[in-house]
């Protein structure tokens, strides 16, 4: 009999909402820098994502609840020692910051109040994207999430969402599309990195690598990643306005399938005695 | 008082009293449980739970483990909860406020003992409409039994609450009515489970913990706890 148990408390829907933040948490950043270098058309765009992309992810997180109704408490009853609660306090800073930096570009301003607010979202942008992977790590009971490893990957799979996003929105910086590239590419190696560790550690975290080895989501995950990140490396050279929205293209695609299989893949060990 | 909860694997026959004394006592929609008997309660909706391990090297063997909320002194389903819904008596049993529960889940993905499990909003009227149980109720009918076909349950206060994530909490409500000792417990007919006070010298729980012949059941984890096990 194993005494290992696969997850099964958040699937398909937290990795769909996990996506959602990450794209949202970086197009702000994005969005920032694109202010500081007088773009203001692609930095309202990023404001605007930065709104709407957690404003869903909020949304899709409190359907999964059982007391939808509730979420407030999250709030009113804030725990400062749970992720959770002190990441709902980031994605509404995020939300709120994001809304102010977008107001204000809408009404003609480009001043310092718009870049400080853009840099508190842009702070706020970080910190969610990291949390998604902070939330999963800090736990001891599912091994295969407790590495360090995890917050990284979050980080990255943030960079990794708003740049693909401004990569659509602006195909034609290959800027963009090769450090999207660079960003895949990171992401498959310390992902690659995270599975080996998994599979020379403890005996769960090793059932765990194999389960998302076996995973074709995971493969597919991986390939896409790398694939993603070789073109938008190749748009060093190759400077065309298609690579760069297949690229970004992928990018979605395999962020959203590397935090299924992470999710999917998270198995707890229970204690026997035999 | 300090509670304290010892469980002798050797001495438990697997005959699930226990398991059926909980879901009486504490209104567990059982009949939503999954029959497979290897599982944890998270994965069997339910309080506790008994599992058998067989084996067949040396000789064929069958082992009987049981299951129940650790109660962890450092309870990361507590510090994990966002809303203050789980918290921790003084005596150290933890414990849902179902009123304050939202359902995130984060509770379970961090117990590393796999004891809590949701229970969805419908649960008591889809246990009850259960066909096994209509079955059971049509035959015992048909017998003129109707005295012992199963009615819904009469709550307690820490009972299960549906839309809420729900867990063992050692029969609480019995120490705030005067006699605190776990159904599961006062039906184990071999004294696998025994309940006691580590403040009374003369309690056989806290004897065999003060002997070291009950031990947490994952000391590697740190949480501690008021649940110990007699090692094989």
């Amino acid at each position: 009999m194993s005494n290992f148990v696969l997850n099964d408390i958040w699937g398909v829907e937290i990795a769909i909402e996990m996506t959602f933040l990450a794209v949202g948490s970086f197009s702000i950043v994005l969005a920032f820098l694109s202010i500081l270098e007088g773009r203001r058309r692609d930095a309202l765009i990023g404001g605007i994502l930065g709104v709407v992309f957690p404003l869903i992810a909020l949304a899709i997180l409190n359907l999964h609840l059982l007391k939808p109704e509730a979420a407030y408490l999250v709030f009113t009853s804030f725990q400062p020692r749970s992720w959770m609660a002190i990441g709902a306090v980031g994605i509404v800073v995020l939300l709120i910051t994001s809304a102010i930096f977008t107001v204000l570009l809408m009404l003609g301003k480009d001043g310092v109040a718009v870049k400080v607010v853009g840099l508190i979202a842009s702070l706020a942008g970080i910190f969610v994207a990291t949390y998604t992977g902070l939330v999963l790590s800090y736990e001891r009971g599912i091994p295969f999430w407790h590495s360090a490893a995890i917050p990284i990957i979050g980080l990255l799979m943030g960079a990794i969402g708003g740049l693909s996003a401004y990569s659509i929105i602006r195909p034609g910086d290959m800027r963009i599309t090769s450090s999207l590239g660079v960003a895949m590419l990171l992401q498959a190696a310390i992902f690659s990195i995270h599975i080996h560790l998994s599979s020379i550690g403890p005996a769960v975290a090793k059932y765990s690598a194999e389960v998302a080895l076996a995973n074709p989501v995971f493969i597919i995950g991986m390939l896409l990643s790398v694939i993603g990140g070789l073109l938008g490396l190749s748009t060093f050279r190759l400077r065309s306005r298609y690579v760069a929205l297949t690229v970004a293209v992928l990018g979605l695609l395999a962020i959203a399938k590397l935090r299924y299989t992470l999710l999917a893949s998270g198995a707890w060990e229970y204690p026997l005695l035999r | 008082m300090r509670p304290v909860f010892v469980v002798d694997p050797s001495k438990c026959i697997g005959c699930m009293a226990c398991v059926a004394a909980c879901a009486i006592e504490n209104a567990v929609p059982f009949a939503l449980s999954k029959t497979d008997p290897v599982g944890w309660p998270h994965t069997l909706w339910a309080r506790t739970w008994v599992m058998w391990i067989e084996k067949e090297d040396p000789a064929p063997s069958r082992t009987f483990m049981p299951y129940l909320c650790l109660h962890c002194q450092d309870a990361p389903c507590e510090r994990v909860c966002p809303t203050g819904a789980t918290f921790k008596t003084p005596e150290g049993v933890v414990l849902v406020d179902h009123s304050k529960c939202i359902g995130c889940g984060y509770c379970i993905v961090a117990c590393p003992y796999g004891s809590r499990y949701k229970v969805k909003e419908g649960a008591f009227e889809k246990a009850m409409r259960d066909s096994k149980l209509q079955d059971v109720s049509k035959k015992l009918r048909e017998a003129g039994l109707e005295d012992y076909i199963m009615k819904p349950p009469t709550k307690n206060k820490w009972a299960v609450e549906e839309r809420a994530v729900d867990k063992c909490t050692l029969c609480y409500h019995r120490k705030e009515t005067g006699a605190w000792i776990p159904a599961c417990v006062e039906v184990c007919p071999t004294k696998a489970r025994i309940f006691g006070d580590l403040d009374n010298s003369n309690d056989p729980a806290a004897e065999l913990v003060r002997s070291g012949k009950a031990r947490p059941l994952r000391p590697d984890l740190g949480t501690g706890g008021l649940v110990y096990y007699v090692s094989p």
